[in-house]
């Protein structure tokens, strides 16, 4: 076999040589050449003579005369050919789809597929069969296609309405049918040469998955899934190849998976994204090719991004993204056109498709396991399943690489938005290999991560567009990329979260942060806008002293533009922050805190799960589950009412509180933006950000006995201090630095809760700035250390002293002051001055210099716990 | 068209024969308009290199040499050289020391191999351009060349062994310098060079008894064929100087490896009382039992846990490094970006072949005090490299004397564990070194090189990722001025794994390097295989309050910014290292990486690493974008207490 190559290979070369020779001596100042008058002695017949003489190959050489290919094969060089003996053409009257049993039954269509499917219009060896050029550059051993002689217009079937596809675009041809091509792109020939498979490190496995359980030998070459016996006969115009069956052209993998019993279910889905788009081009050229012919022609296009542009004549890739009438964007494009014959991501050569397609039992499993229970919960039939669904179901099905889709490389598949596709060879049941791509029948369905993830229930529900819109609300990047932040948020599977979603009914009153501190404060709903597919809010009065909601006195479109654009975005990406939590809820702990830092308190699991906000402690109110959802990575949980974060600041709380004052005074009597600072909805505390903090308050009376005492001082007594000369203001500026420090000392990063067991350090805001020895051996310029020891009662802090002591302080529970959950918001576009001076109120009242509220942005918020405790926290 | 000419020609010996038959025809086709002036095919009046050289009695000989081998047609042709020429007399000699008598005893390959040894292409490299150490450019010959001073006469000596009696010869294409003696290029490999030189019998004999000789054997990867991937490049170096565009792309010519070995010679061994091999095992008994007690018993010197195994190991780097690759070049380079002052340590981490360890390297910030291999802070005890037996040149590496015996002893073990490591991201990776693309200090316009899949063995990735290395460029606030750049083709998404280091086992927060500029894209971070959070938006800004990055000063109330430190370390982010700066403002500024708003560090998380092990970086983009890394650090959980803001 090697020798025949060799030989054949060596003959070829000689040949090119010859011609090469031959054109030299023509432009060359000479004129005789040997082979000018004498034929090579190892060059054989002509392809016709061959094929003639050989005696095997009747049907063959009668369908080349009864096309009229005669002379052509006889006289034109460059042709290769795929032939099949009159044996092969026995076992193909056997046994065949079209239903034929001799020569004679063939019809001129059917002789045309199966002689122009056969030819390649130039002469490729085998060797170099599997090369091919893109934009100069030579490509070896990497082909797996070409383009054969077979034209679109050779065959076009007529489809009778019983044999379309169900959607409304059909409906109008079921009555009469009409002449429809496939696909309106050339049909090329798919061939496996060992070159192509050691290029791209196919075993002989993924060969045997390919074409349902060939094997192959070393060296063997197959057009499809059918064995070339004799490679590279050569004659003066070209090469023959012998197959081992007769080569019938296959259809593309929309055609087989349509055409499959065993796909319907799929194949159902599929045919919903596409439509017959009338073919002018091609009507002209047949009518002038038949002039009897007076119908119209259309072409079946599948709605993609990728593939047969239906309104162009020109050869585009560029997809079918407008419906029939030319006019009218497609919602939901596939990511190609499964019917596109010449299917190509850059050379029809290199590469083809592939799909996975779950069989119809897999179907109905999936649709009846837990997996697909929602699915079927909210939809019942695949039939109902709306098409925005159905889409990336089908696209996470479909790959646009062979070449990466063969068994030995399915554990590194990863779908397009990168997630793992977790298919097994185990899982195909059988293959066919189409015209443009793989199809592997399977008995799983791959549901995209959209389905099984948290998002998967608000995904599917009618009761959660308001939640989904915002999930799904997209922010774009310098480079102009859009990204849907917390949908890839939701979907990873790294992580397991609690989502929490409020159904779509439960948001007639989100009480604003920013309206809230203002003097006419505000209330936003919430609402589906079903004609134009979008939240929108409508703006009321409210009273947060008694509650009371008044009329409504604005409205924003969440789909609107300019200054407004933002502000329902803006408020639901917010509500969404503080209704998911990284890890399990339901893991024993009462206090749990969400992305968006606020403390939330739950109790009970699954569907009996309550939850309540800072607000709704105070409030007494609680969001209580309605459904409850355990999907792969985490639980979602539906909810009666939005959970409310705490509108009450820091300040606030200690302000409100007596018995906080003495050191509420302390901390208000330090210097401006010291420890406070007017930002959200009063004052927040200045060094607190985007995080979660406790807050220790000792007792008024310990307090005022440590200034009584002298080891604090008094901001009276601070300020009442001489500053004559320089070193009296030093010493003033130290008495109050040191005063703000003991201050910032009872601050502490992380949420710490009584009920928690707890044994670690925190870092205080309080910065060592010595290098004396600590109780927690705190680094100079690092943060003093509380060190909490929570025996699930309450909580005992040790101080970072310096002075070699044990110092301690605890929880004071007898008053209730303690788990006192608030949360300090930082508001956009803020300069300086109270939030009624950076806005105006809801009704457009208020400051003549404030922005519009509906213009208002929240930026970010952190959330803090505040206990009492029975001793002051120091570090020196 | 061009696609049927392919399919036919498309096997090589076709395209060969092709070749020279269409040659001939061009030949013969021009051979019928013989008339074109001679003198039109110069526009110039200086001579081009390779006639002056054929012109000059002085160097006769070696423009015979250069004509037999035919590269004085390239010297006559444009394009830049640089030419050591050794003169006549130096040819002689060397005919003399070769045993041979003239010229044509040489083979022609042998002579080809001299020629391009004495040549660089690409550079003029003046006089005053020739720094001590190795040069950075590879002459023709695809070996480096190391200048040193002549201790008595000043005057510049080429390997230590040709001096430069006459340079600066100007010339249309190029420069010359005359040299006294031939380059004598060696054809050896790193072992056989060792194994020539007598100074280090007991290493060598170490070196051959564990078999560790067999781990200095490669070359070249053969497979590697840059022209299969020009279809990554979209902006060549010419298209850039056409356009002035302020980078080019490049792909690597070839997959070379490289090898570094530091050595001690039988004079070093002898004052520690080490004469032969088995004082020498004895010797690492004693340093590696203590580090590796559970190894103590094993007494196959080729097994890799055996003490002298490790001790030899420990002097093999898979990266080809001249002394100025230990560290200088990457931090010392003209207009670097990292920050010179004293008191501020600049260290480099090099893994070795003694699995699980790493050599520091140090340079002491402010002084010229470099190449402290090892040093015990404590002590300031170092071991370095002997300058006048450095760089000694093999075909697949280099070697360098050291001043003292090197090893990974317990008390470097416990300086190593206890401190960050940082390491830029080029260093981990020997084929960047290995094939001249780290350490060329800025490139204008920038020199990017696009690494096809699988070129690099410590990135594995998805076939829609493109990586590239962008070597120092004055505009990038970048670490050693270089990063690590991947990205993904259109419409696709990243998705990659870096193997790291070697990391002593110890408990860790790890941290990454990268520059924010709003587009690098949503990702999931993976380590050792471990999910590092939720999803990153690195699309986001520093200054975005989810990261809260303020520059420091810029907060009365927090002057240093330590409380913003703190605040960020909350948030899962630090600022950058206060030890290097962007060369131009422009994209970034500050007076150092923590005063600005681009470079961040991402804190991936805390993990304990039970044993010292190469560890795994994956991360997979979630939307379009872009990712980079700048570098990585390793810092033990005990040490972020104290640690510096450098």
């Amino acid at each position: 076999m090697k020798n025949n190559l060799k030989n054949a290979f060596y003959q070829r070369l000689l040949l090119l040589i010859m011609l090469a020779v031959n054109i030299f001596l023509f432009n060359s100042c000479q004129d005789d050449y040997l082979y000018d008058k004498t034929e090579p002695s190892w060059l054989g017949s002509n392809i016709y003579d061959y094929l003639k003489t050989d005696g095997h190959f009747t049907n063959y050489i009668k369908l080349i005369d009864d096309l009229g290919y005669t002379e052509v094969l006889k006289l034109t060089g460059s042709k290769t050919l795929f032939v099949a003996n009159d044996s092969a053409f026995n076992v193909f009257y056997q046994s065949n789809s079209w239903g034929i049993d001799n020569y004679s039954q063939l019809t001129p269509a059917q002789k045309k597929m199966i002689f122009k499917y056969s030819m390649l219009n130039n002469a490729y060896l085998n060797e170099t069969l599997s090369n091919y050029n893109l934009g100069g550059t030579l490509n070896e051993g990497m082909a797996m296609r070409c383009e054969t002689e077979l034209s679109a217009l050779d065959t076009i079937p007529f489809e009778s309405g019983d044999k379309l596809p169900d959607n409304p675009f059909w409906a109008k041809y079921i009555t009469k049918g009409l002449h429809l091509m496939k696909d309106n792109t050339t049909v090329p020939l798919v061939f496996f040469t060992q070159k192509f498979l050691n290029k791209y490190a196919f075993t002989n496995e993924d060969f045997s998955v390919l074409t349902h359980g060939l094997t192959r030998l070393l060296y063997d070459s197959h057009i499809f899934n059918i064995k070339i016996t004799k490679k590279d006969i050569v004659c003066k115009n070209g090469y023959i190849n012998v197959l081992d069956k007769v080569l019938i052209p296959p259809v593309n993998m929309a055609e087989y998976i349509e055409n499959n019993p065993d796909t319907k279910i799929f194949a159902k889905l599929l045919d919903r994204f596409c439509a017959p788009y009338f073919d002018a081009a091609n009507t002209l050229v047949y009518k002038q090719l038949h002039p009897e012919f007076t119908d119209s022609i259309f072409t079946k296009h599948y709605f993609s991004s990728l593939g047969p542009n239906a309104f162009t004549v020109s050869k585009s890739n560029s997809g079918t993204k407008y419906y029939p009438d030319g006019v009218t964007l497609v919602p939901n494009l596939l990511a190609y056109d499964p019917g596109w014959n010449d299917y190509t991501q850059g050379a029809v050569e290199a590469d083809m498709a592939a799909m996975f397609v779950p069989s119809n039992d897999a179907m109905n499993n999936y649709f009846n396991s837990p997996l697909g229970k929602l699915l079927k919960e909210r939809f019942i039939t695949w039939d109902n399943v709306p098409d925005e669904i159905v889409v990336p179901l089908i696209k996470r099905h479909m790959r646009t690489s062979l070449i990466e889709t063969v068994p030995s490389k399915f554990n590194l598949m990863v779908d397009a938005e990168n997630y793992k596709l977790p298919v097994e060879k185990s899982h195909i049941t059988s293959s066919y290999t189409g015209v443009n791509g793989e199809v592997y029948v399977t008995n799983q369905v791959y549901p995209p991560v959209d389905f099984i993830s948290v998002y998967g229930p608000v995904l599917f529900s009618d009761n959660t567009k308001i939640m989904k819109w915002a999930i799904k609300c997209f922010e774009t990047s310098s480079s102009g990329t859009n990204f849907e932040f917390y949908r890839l948020y939701l979907n990873s599977m790294a992580n397991k979260y609690s989502l929490f979603i409020p159904t779509d009914e439960y948001f007639s009153k989100y009480i604003d942060p920013i309206a809230y501190g203002q003097d006419v404060q505000g209330m936003l709903k919430f609402w589906w806008d079903v004609k134009n597919n979008v939240v929108n809010a409508t703006i009321y009065k409210y009273n947060k002293t008694n509650g009371l909601v008044g009329d409504s006195v604005g409205f924003i479109a969440g789909n609107a533009s300019g200054s407004v654009a933002n502000l329902v975005r803006n408020r639901l990406w917010s509500l969404l922050d503080s209704h998911i939590v990284v890890g399990n809820v339901e893991s024993g702990s009462n206090y749990y805190v969400t992305k968006a830092n606020d403390i939330v308190k739950v109790s009970g699991s699954g569907s009996s799960l309550k939850v309540q906000g800072g607000n709704d402690l105070v409030n007494s109110t609680v969001s209580n589950t309605t459904n409850f959802y355990s999907q792969t990575n985490g639980n979602t949980y539906f909810l009666d009412k939005p959970i409310e974060p705490a509108l009450k600041s820091v300040y606030k709380l200690l302000l409100s509180e007596p018995q906080f004052s003495s050191f509420f005074n302390l901390l208000n009597g330090a210097p401006t933006d010291s420890i406070f600072t007017q930002q959200g909805i009063d004052y927040r505390i200045r060094f607190f950000n985007a995080y979660r903090y406790t807050v220790y308050v000792p007792l008024n009376s310990v307090i005022d006995n440590a200034i009584q005492t002298g080891e604090l001082q008094s901001w009276d007594a601070i300020n009442a201090m001489p500053i004559s000369t320089a070193a009296q203001r030093t010493a003033q500026k130290a008495a109050m630095h040191k005063l703000i420090r003991f201050l910032k000392y009872h601050f502490q990063d992380n949420a710490v809760f009584t009920e928690q067991i707890v044994n670690s350090q925190y870092q205080s805001a309080a910065l060592k700035e010595d290098n004396a020895t600590t109780y927690y051996n705190t680094a100079k310029t690092r943060f003093l250390k509380i060190g909490v020891h929570g025996d699930g009662n309450t909580l005992t802090l040790t101080m970072d002293t310096n002075d070699g002591t044990t110092k301690q302080a605890h929880v004071v529970k007898d008053n209730g002051l303690y788990n006192l959950i608030v949360k300090d918001f930082i508001f956009g576009n803020y300069t300086s001055g109270a939030v009624t001076t950076q806005y105006k109120n809801v009704d457009g009242t208020g400051s003549a210099t404030g922005a519009l509220f509906s213009s208002s942005t929240l930026t970010a918020s952190a959330s803090a716990v505040v206990h009492q405790i029975d001793n002051i926290l120091k570090f020196e | 068209m061009k696609q049927i000419i392919s399919k036919l020609i498309g096997a090589n010996k076709a395209l060969c024969f092709i070749s020279i038959v269409m040659f001939l025809m061009i030949g013969l086709f021009s051979s019928c308009d013989p008339k074109i002036a001679d003198e039109s095919l110069y526009t110039f009046t200086d001579k081009m290199m390779g006639q002056y050289l054929k012109d000059s009695t002085d160097f006769s000989e070696f423009a015979k040499l250069l004509d037999t081998t035919k590269v004085n047609g390239l010297l006559n042709s444009y394009g830049t050289y640089t030419c050591f020429a050794p003169d006549n007399q130096a040819m002689f000699n060397y005919y003399h020391l070769k045993g041979k008598k003239a010229l044509t005893d040489f083979s022609l390959d042998s002579m080809k191999l001299i020629a391009y040894y004495h040549l660089i292409s690409g550079s003029v490299l003046k006089y005053s351009d020739l720094g001590k150490g190795q040069l950075p450019e590879l002459t023709m010959g695809e070996r480096y060349l190391t200048i040193s001073v002549d201790s008595v006469t000043g005057a510049l000596k080429i390997n230590n062994a040709a001096e430069i009696i006459k340079h600066d010869i100007l010339v249309h294409n190029g420069i010359i310098h005359k040299i006294n003696h031939v380059l004598d290029p060696t054809s050896f490999g790193i072992v056989e060079e060792i194994s020539k030189n007598s100074l280090f019998t007991v290493f060598y004999r170490a070196l051959i008894e564990t078999h560790m000789s067999d781990s200095l054997m490669k070359d070249r990867d053969k497979s590697y064929n840059s022209l299969l991937y020009t279809s990554l490049i979209s902006v060549s170096y010419e298209q850039a100087i056409a356009n002035n565009n302020w980078y080019f792309q490049q792909l690597p010519t070839a997959r070379k490896y490289g090898y570094t070995v530091l050595i001690e010679s039988d004079e070093t061994y002898h004052s520690y009382n080490i004469f032969t091999l088995e004082d020498l095992k004895n010797y690492a008994k004693t340093v590696y039992d203590e580090v590796y007690p559970e190894d103590a018993g094993i007494s196959d010197v080729t097994d890799r846990r055996n003490s002298l195994n490790r001790f030899i190991s420990y002097h093999l780097i898979n990266k080809r490094l001249s002394v100025s690759g230990l560290i200088d070049k990457y931090n010392m380079y003209s207009n670097s970006h990292m920050i010179d002052k004293a008191g501020l340590n600049i260290y480099e981490y090099i893994e070795t072949m003694c699995p699980g360890t790493l050599i520091e390297v140090t340079r002491k910030g402010g002084t010229n005090e470099t190449n402290l291999i090892n040093r015990i802070p404590e002590t300031d005890k170092s071991v370095t490299v002997l300058l006048s037996n450095s760089d000694k040149d093999a075909t697949n590496g280099v070697y360098h004397q050291l001043t003292g015996i090197l090893t990974y002893n317990k008390e470097f073990h416990n300086v190593i564990s206890s401190k960050r490591l940082r390491f830029d991201a080029a260093s981990f990776f020997p084929e960047l070194t290995n094939n001249d693309m780290r350490g060329k200090g800025n490139t204008a316009p920038n020199s990017q090189f696009l690494l096809p899949k699988g070129y690099v063995e410590r990135i594995s990735c998805s076939d829609e990722t493109v990586v590239g290395y962008l070597t120092p460029y004055t505009k990038y606030q970048d670490y050693q001025g270089d990063e690590i750049f991947l990205n993904a083709t259109s419409g696709k998404l990243y998705n990659f794994t870096i193997t790291t280091p070697p990391i002593p086992a110890g408990n860790y927060e790890v941290r990454f390097g990268y520059l924010t500029n709003g587009k690098r894209g949503v990702a999931q971070l993976y380590f050792d295989d471990v999910p590092c959070g939720v999803p990153l938006n690195m699309n986001t800004y520093a200054t975005n309050i989810s990261i809260g990055y303020e520059s420091p000063g810029t907060n009365a109330a927090d002057p240093n910014g330590y409380e913003n430190d703190k605040m960020m370390r909350n948030r899962g982010f630090m600022k950058g290292p206060a030890c290097f700066k962007v060369v131009v403002t422009g994209w970034s500024s500050g007076q150092n990486a923590r005063y600005s708003s681009a470079a961040l560090r991402k804190i991936i998380g805390i993990y304990t690493f039970p044993t010292a092990t190469n560890h795994k970086f994956m991360v997979k983009g979630l939307s379009t974008g872009e990712f980079m890394f700048d570098y990585m650090e390793f810092i033990p959980t005990s040490a972020i207490e104290a640690e510096d803001i450098y």
